[in-house]
């Protein structure tokens, strides 16, 4: 692939990021949010979303973002209070910028949006700019603002800015497109950003690595450097000194809008990590705009880390709690304030205040956090799962060879094969927990449907979101969007009334969805709950009776009728609808969430709203399986389907006419089928065992098969990546022996012993 | 400026030079270490750009031979790998790499990087 | 065991400037030949797991170091019936457009550069006929028919009960 085309793709992963993280921040602040720092991540969102689209050239992106960016920095600014923001056509912005960024992944034309440009436009126009409520928008502290692609891609662009211009000055260039347009006025007064020293103390080799500290230190935006001093005081004396060494170390100031990571990732071109250091100092403007202007050059001409850092704690608990005293960030007055910021570290001391110690170490924690995670591509964890899949293949080798030991030798290799298969599930839970994702990925999208559907429906709902963290892994991640739209569909559609309605039942005129998500029994756990009208019972019923689906007499409870709602082909509205409809039904829904292992179940009260249940295993990459083996072949069948066994020699068989053997289970005419019929298995069979298993629609099967020959773990490989489908498995995996087995799938079973076809080789896809 | 590109997946090496020539550079290639010493000697180049994992001679060795000899002494060498990690990070430095870029590149960056170098 | 092909194997030969490097290999008494560039590794005859209803030139599917492929027997698709293999059969394991898969043979025999316009096209009746070979290749001892290897593994299985004539 191409490597730009790549990045770019590693831009749009970022901008799905950056979009979700735009949008929830919105609604934040739509809520209600009054935290600064909930508009400075809106900010950064959209300004990085347009940093990175202009390095890739998706100019109609950036051309909305800029508008949109500037809008937010009225907000940001305090121009526009957050009280008189409009933050409906925020979200609507930024579902734009959502279909911008879809239509630029797809190489498509976007749709302008003339409406909400000028829209946007009139932000902050009505109101004349007042001065700076500092206490509302303080600058972006930016120690997590992202470092990722379109962050780069912002920084490149003021490199180049500035690379080939002569000494440009201090206000930005104002049409550049995806620079910092700073207002003029705030950069003359006071740079924005925070005072940051950079201590460079290079390897003696520095020279014969052709590295000129020029060259260097010339990574960093010439106008934001505020004075670069040199201590030659390491350098030898005379007699012993190599003129090829280095001996100098520079110290660098900068007041900028960087952050730590993003000076970090300039010097990580040239220097090695132990060769610089990075520090942001006290963020004076945060709390006290006026009196810092004075300060920035003089201020911390010996930083004191200890200092420094308490300062830059204090700053930001400022706004926060007034008992805090006023930040100098002049080093020598922090110790003053040092004892009481400090406290909380110190265990002995029990009178602590309380009011700091939650913000500090809460700042604390996040940035620890932030330190230690890592981006990490998905193909090196795929790969390493893969490993992981073949140490635990290898480890049931293992196994194998040692049950054929004489006794002695057994006993003693067995402790430490017993030892290996704990350690080895114990790496495969760690490396499955790596590859686990928040399911917040998919949850992101379900506020836009529900705004869109709302407006459509004419109905007003509140989507609250729960338990957005929980993790499962990627496979299941990416299977579950599907049916929570559908959930979600449903819920706008058939759950929640129109505000009249919901008035006259004296209810709240707006409506609310619940999407909860939460681990229980090894299990992801998905919750749907709406306050509406619940299931129609009524209609429901004498629809199923219509389509002959329950008998004209047959009573059925109340919850009985509830789970009618996944039949197939039922549809409580009365006209097909385009919102819950797409042809696609609750049946639809259930068959595929049964068919990756998980259930569905629905609960309803009239009148009180209906709730959906989701459950799903937290992963596709490992099942439980029971190997059988069938003539000279070994097959896997998930446990998951295997309902029991049983001999064959207890169970009476009958023939049908037409061929089909069916035999009896639990008073249940159920069809037998004989799985080396179905699947060709090579060698002589003797068929004496019956599994029992569970069909997708709920029916069972009887299969005869020859031996169990055991259960465990398998991991799943795909069948199609080299070559196809395969009728009647699912996927294959790989035995202790190291060869091949099928894994079942006993409805595609089914279809085939139904038409015994004979499958065509796949088609492989020729190169044009 | 006279750029000497050296990388053993052709795809990778037209597009490096390809990005360098728009900018204006006049590039030669090479297709590993050995013929990236070869191209040095008669190229000459103001900058080197090189692969690490390649047949014959990987680009460690590369920069080690380069440093080695006088007119390689002053060359910026500028890695680009795939390699993120902080021990062959160390290793470059240890043979003389002036600058460690991770693949895939951005043009734009590495342009940026490589200007830094041009006067 | 399996032998990793590598260019570091053939650094001593250079090829002529347009020149195919074949990989050539056996089946009975026929000679047929691949590029070079498709053969990912060549590994002895390992038992696979045959797959249900599948075309008969598909042998069924092995791991390989955790990748499952499919080997496809060459015997079968030049319709000379199903090889029967021993230790000593070898299958070429290939890369074919987006996919890994296995060419059961009886044996590799060498790898050869013949200058391009030394490939002749297939003769039109081969090529009507079967449609699995894209050229022939005459060296000074034998014909080598140059295999295309996506029409072998999708036609394959068509050729059970007729016979390919090369030359």
């Amino acid at each position: 692939m191409d490597p730009l085309a790549e990045l770019k793709q590693t831009f749009f992963q970022e901008c799905e990021e950056l979009l979700g993280a735009l949008e929830q921040k919105l609604q934040l602040l739509d809520e209600g949010s009054s935290d600064p720092e909930d508009v400075n991540a809106a900010f950064r969102a959209i300004h990085s979303i347009k940093g990175g689209a202009g390095a890739f050239g998706c100019t109609e992106l950036v051309g909305f973002a800029h508008v949109f960016e500037a809008a937010l920095d009225h907000l940001r600014s305090g121009r526009v209070a957050l009280e008189d923001a409009p933050f409906t056509l925020f979200l609507r912005c930024s579902d734009a910028v959502a279909d911008l960024v879809a239509a630029a992944r797809n190489d498509e034309t976007a749709p302008v949006r003339p409406d909400l440009l000028a829209a946007l436009e009139q932000v902050g126009q009505a109101k004349a700019a007042a001065p700076a409520a500092p206490a509302e928008a303080p600058p972006a502290p930016a120690a997590d603002a992202p470092v990722g692609i379109a962050a780069l891609g912002n920084l490149l662009a003021m490199v180049d800015a500035k690379m080939g211009t002569p000494a440009p000055t201090a206000s930005a260039a104002a049409n550049d497109g995806w620079d910092d347009d700073e207002p003029a006025a705030v950069a003359s007064v006071r740079k924005p950003g925070h005072d940051v020293c950079i201590k460079i103390t290079p390897e003696a080799d520095l020279f014969r690595r052709v590295i000129e500290p020029r060259v260097a230190i010339g990574i960093l935006p010439a106008d934001e450097i505020v004075s670069v001093s040199c201590d030659l005081s390491h350098v030898p004396a005379l007699e012993t000194l190599d003129v090829t060494d280095c001996h100098m170390r520079f110290t660098v100031m900068m007041r900028t809008e960087l952050s730590a990571d993003e000076i970090v990732s300039k010097f990580d071109f040239t220097l090695a990590n132990e060769e610089f250091e990075v520090e942001v100092l006290a963020d004076s403007e945060a709390a006290a705009e006026p009196v810092a202007e004075a300060a920035p050059a003089s201020a911390p001409e010996v930083p004191q880390n200890v200092a420094a850092d308490l300062s830059a704690i204090l700053a930001r608990l400022g706004p926060a709690t007034d008992a805090a005293p006023q930040p100098d960030i002049q080093p020598a007055a922090a110790p003053v304030a040092a004892p009481a910021a400090a406290a909380p570290a110190v265990p002995a001391a029990p009178a602590a205040p309380r009011t700091p110690a939650r913000p500090v170490s809460n700042e604390a924690a996040a940035r620890q956090r932030q330190a230690v995670s890592v981006r990490v591509d998905l193909d090196r964890i795929d790969r390493l799962m893969n490993l992981v899949g073949e140490i635990v293949i290898t480890q049931s080798m293992l196994v194998e060879c040692v049950r054929s030991l004489p006794y002695d030798v057994y006993a003693k290799t067995a402790e430490g094969i017993l030892t290996l298969s704990r350690q080895t599930r114990e790496l495969q839970d760690h490396v499955m927990a790596v590859r686990a994702q928040p399911v917040k990925a998919v949850f992101q999208r379900m506020p836009r449907l529900v705004r869109e559907l709302a407006q459509t429906l004419g109905k007003e709902v509140k989507l609250v979101l729960e338990g957005e963290n929980t993790e499962v892994d990627k496979t299941i991640i990416e299977e579950l969007a599907d049916p929570l739209t559908h959930m979600i569909r449903n819920s706008m559609d058939h759950g929640v009334e129109t505000p009249e309605e919901r008035i006259a039942a004296g209810k709240n005129p707006e409506g609310t969805i619940r999407l909860i998500a939460e681990h229980r029994a090894g299990r992801i756990v998905i919750s749907v709950t709406d306050d509406g009208r619940g299931i129609g019972r009524d209609r429901l019923l004498a629809k199923a009776r219509s389509r002959g689906l329950v008998g004209a007499d047959e009573k059925l409870a109340p919850e009985e009728i509830d789970q009618l709602i996944f039949a197939a082909g039922l549809s409580t509205a009365d006209a097909v609808s385009d919102i819950s409809g797409r042809g696609v039904g609750m049946d639809v829904v259930r068959r595929n969430v049964e068919s990756l292992g998980g259930r569905i179940s629905v609960d309803s009260e009239p009148g009180r709203g209906c709730k959906f249940t989701l459950a799903l295993p937290l992963t596709l990459a490992v099942l439980e399986g029971m190997v059988i083996r069938c003539g000279d072949d070994r097959y896997v069948i998930p446990i998951a389907s295997v309902i029991e066994t049983q001999h064959l020699a207890n169970t009476p068989i009958e023939h049908l006419t037409f061929g089909q053997e069916v035999l009896r289970w639990r008073g249940e005419i159920t069809p037998l089928h004989r799985l080396g019929a179905v699947m060709g298995s090579a060698g002589t069979r003797d068929e004496n065992i019956i599994i029992i298993a569970e069909t997708e629609r709920g029916g069972n099967v009887g299969i005869a098969v020859d031996e169990i020959v055991g259960q465990q773990q398998v991991v799943v490989k795909s069948l199609e990546s080299n070559y196809g489908a395969v009728a009647g498995a699912s996927a294959a995996t790989i035995l202790g022996d190291g060869l091949v087995a099928l894994i079942l799938d006993v409805d595609s079973m089914l279809r085939v012993a139904a038409s015994g076809t004979r499958q065509p080789v796949p088609e492989l896809k020729l190169a044009g | 400026m006279k750029i000497l590109a050296i990388d053993d997946t052709k795809t990778l090496l037209s597009l490096l030079s390809m990005t360098l020539r728009n900018a204006g550079h006049e590039v030669a290639e090479a297709e590993n270490g050995e013929e990236g010493l070869a191209r040095f000697d008669q190229f000459k180049p103001d900058l080197v750009i090189t692969d690490l994992n390649m047949p014959i001679m990987d680009g460690i060795e590369f920069t080690r031979a380069c440093r080695s000899r006088p007119a390689g002494q002053n060359t910026p060498i500028i890695v680009l790998t795939t390699e993120n990690g902080a021990e062959i990070k160390a290793e470059g430095r240890r043979a003389g790499a002036s600058a460690w870029m991770v693949k895939p590149f951005e043009p734009n960056t590495l342009l940026g990087l490589v200007a830094r170098y041009q006067n | 065991m399996s032998l990793q092909l590598s260019e570091k194997h053939f650094t001593s030969a250079q090829p002529e400037s347009a020149a195919r490097r074949i990989v050539t290999f056996r089946v009975g008494d026929r000679t047929f030949g691949i590029d070079v560039g498709m053969v990912r590794e060549i590994k002895g005859w390992q038992a696979t797991t045959p797959l249900p209803h599948a075309a008969p030139h598909v042998r069924g599917v092995l791991n390989l170091r955790g990748v499952i492929l499919a080997v496809y027997d060459l015997r079968t698709a030049i319709g000379l019936g199903s090889t029967e293999a021993t230790a000593t059969h070898v299958i070429v394991v290939v890369d074919v457009e987006d996919k890994t898969a296995g060419l059961l043979v009886d044996s590799v025999s060498d790898i050869v550069d013949v200058p391009v316009s030394a490939v002749r096209p297939a003769p039109d009746l081969e090529r009507d006929e079967h449609g699995l070979i894209e050229g022939l290749v005459l060296l000074d001892t034998e014909i080598v028919a140059l295999l295309d290897l996506a029409a072998v593994i999708r036609d394959g299985g068509d050729n059970q009960d007729k016979q390919l004539r090369v030359a």
